[in-house]
């Protein structure tokens, strides 16, 4: 088992914390456990085990230092795309955005084995991923229109109508500003391919 | 798209209660839902009110005109008072983590009432359906037949590796959530149901409450559900769901099967006293009411009750939770002592006729 800060030499201190029901473990090498902190974190500079086993005692403390990111156990990582820390994720139990799973690829990995019963996935999948789909359904009979997947971009598409080019355009300039979180340009284009798209629709009764 | 009439609910039953004699007595209803983000979005706690109405409008155009969603309906939390929100929660149209939420995030609801979509609960969307008895397949079906549909409009984030990408880790990976209410008042009554739990614990599955995390198996209502989202397909999952069900249900049939033959006097005692103290309290808690009308529903199915079936009772248990109790009696502002007070006398009056 590899130390829980460094990731790289063997752990040789294993400390378990059983408060209830909930079991917490620390796994350290002697390097670790003796001198460091993650990164930045020189106020944790010494790291001692009566200090080390007080902080996992305590739940007060691991708040307060889980809000200064400084966790001894969580090393200090931040999602290039949205900011969320590793810290953050571990007081709420929520990450902060999909490409939080490859920020924190490392970390997370121990944490979905213990969760789950695997650690890839082997279920559906979108309309445009890269792999096939596998047949979604317990019985093959009443499988839905996920099995007849071909992987295209896009379902077939009606014949061409006189807005079909604009409202493609502005779709997919709607797609680029929610990607982007421009959501003000977002809100104009999502009116202006509704004024389009309820134009070309009968209204109801 | 019209605005769900949440305050007229209450006035018609759950579509998941089945009030046919030949329903399986120990399983109440199932439950799918599927965890789904936008792709490149940030999750929902982390966006504010006008973003996350962005999103309620996407998936608001992406389902109006939907055949698979025919005749939907919206509620947005924003514009929901606290007994709206209650209601729709104790019709299992929305979670109660969703009950707490504000602008931006809403439920849209089909004209049958049983599948809903919320948006931005923990998740940007939550689609779920739900349905009496056990019948997973047809819920699959009928869910992702959905999800597959919104999936053409909306691009979910997703990676080869890891599956759905959710909030929560324990959600990554496929996403779904199958879970099964079942009546086990039997097992508990012969202070077996907790073994029995922890028996499905080991077998990787999370049991709960009638009320959710937490709360106790009042009754003997027990929801069953799957824990791993990842590592193994959707039907495997059901299939396991499927299989500690029917164990669970065959574990609590022999010892009703047992009841029944023996006439026991512990379960004429159990019911009596159950139906003494509905018969006579006048103010009484949900979890108590809950607690004597389960023992009531095991009495019916064991014969000792000729003149109450288990449909009446099932429509009872939602009629009595706060929100439709405050709604039907027309008390919005009732609060605890005066909703047991309504509850008891409601209860009087529906199971006793009393006027």
């Amino acid at each position: 088992m590899l130390c829980q800060i460094c990731q790289k030499n063997p752990a040789t201190l294993h400390i378990e914390e059983v408060v209830g029901s909930t079991k917490t473990t620390l796994h350290l090498c002697s390097d670790c456990a003796k001198t460091t902190q993650t990164d930045d974190h020189a106020g944790d500079n010494n790291l001692k085990l009566a200090a080390l086993a007080y902080q996992l005692a305590s739940d007060k403390l691991k708040a307060l230092h889980g809000e200064a990111g400084a966790l001894p156990n969580v090393p200090h990582q931040i999602c290039k795309k949205c900011s969320t820390t590793l810290a953050e994720y571990h007081n709420t139990g929520r990450l902060g955005c999909p490409e939080c799973y490859d920020s924190f690829r490392e970390h997370m990995q121990p944490i979905l084995e213990h969760m789950h019963r695997g650690t890839s996935h082997s279920g559906t999948a979108p309309p445009d991923a890269k792999q096939a789909t596998k047949p979604p359904a317990p019985n093959a009979d009443t499988a839905d229109a996920a099995t007849q997947n071909g992987t295209p971009e896009h379902p077939p598409q009606p014949p061409p109508e006189p807005a079909s080019e604009t409202i493609a355009r502005l779709r997919k300039q709607l797609d680029q500003a929610v990607k982007n979180e421009n959501y003000e340009q977002a809100a104009k284009l999502r009116d202006r391919l509704r004024a389009l798209t309820s134009a070309d629709t009968p209204p109801k009764p | 798209m019209n605005t769900l009439p949440v305050s007229d609910l209450p006035n018609t039953q759950p579509p998941w209660i089945e009030n046919t004699p030949s329903a399986n007595p120990m399983i109440v209803s199932s439950r799918i839902r599927l965890a789904r983000n936008i792709r490149h979005l940030r999750f929902p706690h982390k966006l504010f009110g006008d973003h996350k109405s962005i999103i309620f409008l996407q998936v608001k155009e992406t389902l109006e005109d939907m055949p698979e969603f025919p005749g939907p309906s919206l509620v947005s939390m924003g514009d929901t008072s606290d007994i709206g929100r209650r209601i729709l929660f104790e019709r299992h149209l929305i979670s109660a983590e969703m009950a707490c939420m504000g602008k931006g995030s809403g439920v849209f609801v089909d004209q049958s009432g049983l599948t809903a979509v919320m948006v931005n609960e923990e998740d940007h969307l939550r689609i779920h359906t739900l349905h009496s008895g056990l019948d997973l397949d047809t819920l699959w079906a009928r869910v992702s037949t959905l999800e597959r549909a919104i999936a053409e409009h909306i691009p979910f984030a997703y990676n080869d590796d890891l599956g759905y990408l959710t909030a929560c880790p324990t959600n990554v990976g496929t996403g779904m959530r199958a879970s099964v209410m079942l009546h086990l008042a039997g097992l508990e009554m012969c202070d077996e149901l907790d073994a029995v739990m922890r028996g499905a614990q080991e077998l990787g599955l999370t049991t709960r409450g009638a009320f959710g995390e937490g709360s106790e198996p009042e009754g003997g209502f027990v929801q069953i559900s799957n824990q791993s989202t990842l590592g193994e397909d959707e039907s495997t999952i059901l299939r396991r769901l499927k299989a500690a069900v029917n164990r669970l249900t065959d574990a609590e049939a022999g010892i009703r099967g047992q009841l029944i033959h023996d006439k026991t006097t512990a379960l004429r005692d159990a019911v009596g006293r159950a139906l003494g103290i509905l018969r006579y309290a006048h103010s009484i808690s949900t979890e108590e009411a809950f607690q004597h009308l389960g023992t009531l529903r095991l009495g019916a199915h064991c014969e000792l009750l000729p003149s109450i079936e288990a449909g009446q009772l099932d429509k009872l248990l939602v009629a009595i939770q706060p929100g439709h109790l405050r709604a039907t009696t027309r008390n919005a502002d009732a609060g605890q002592t005066a909703r047991d007070n309504l509850r008891a006398s409601l209860i009087r009056k529906r199971l006793f006729q009393e006027p």
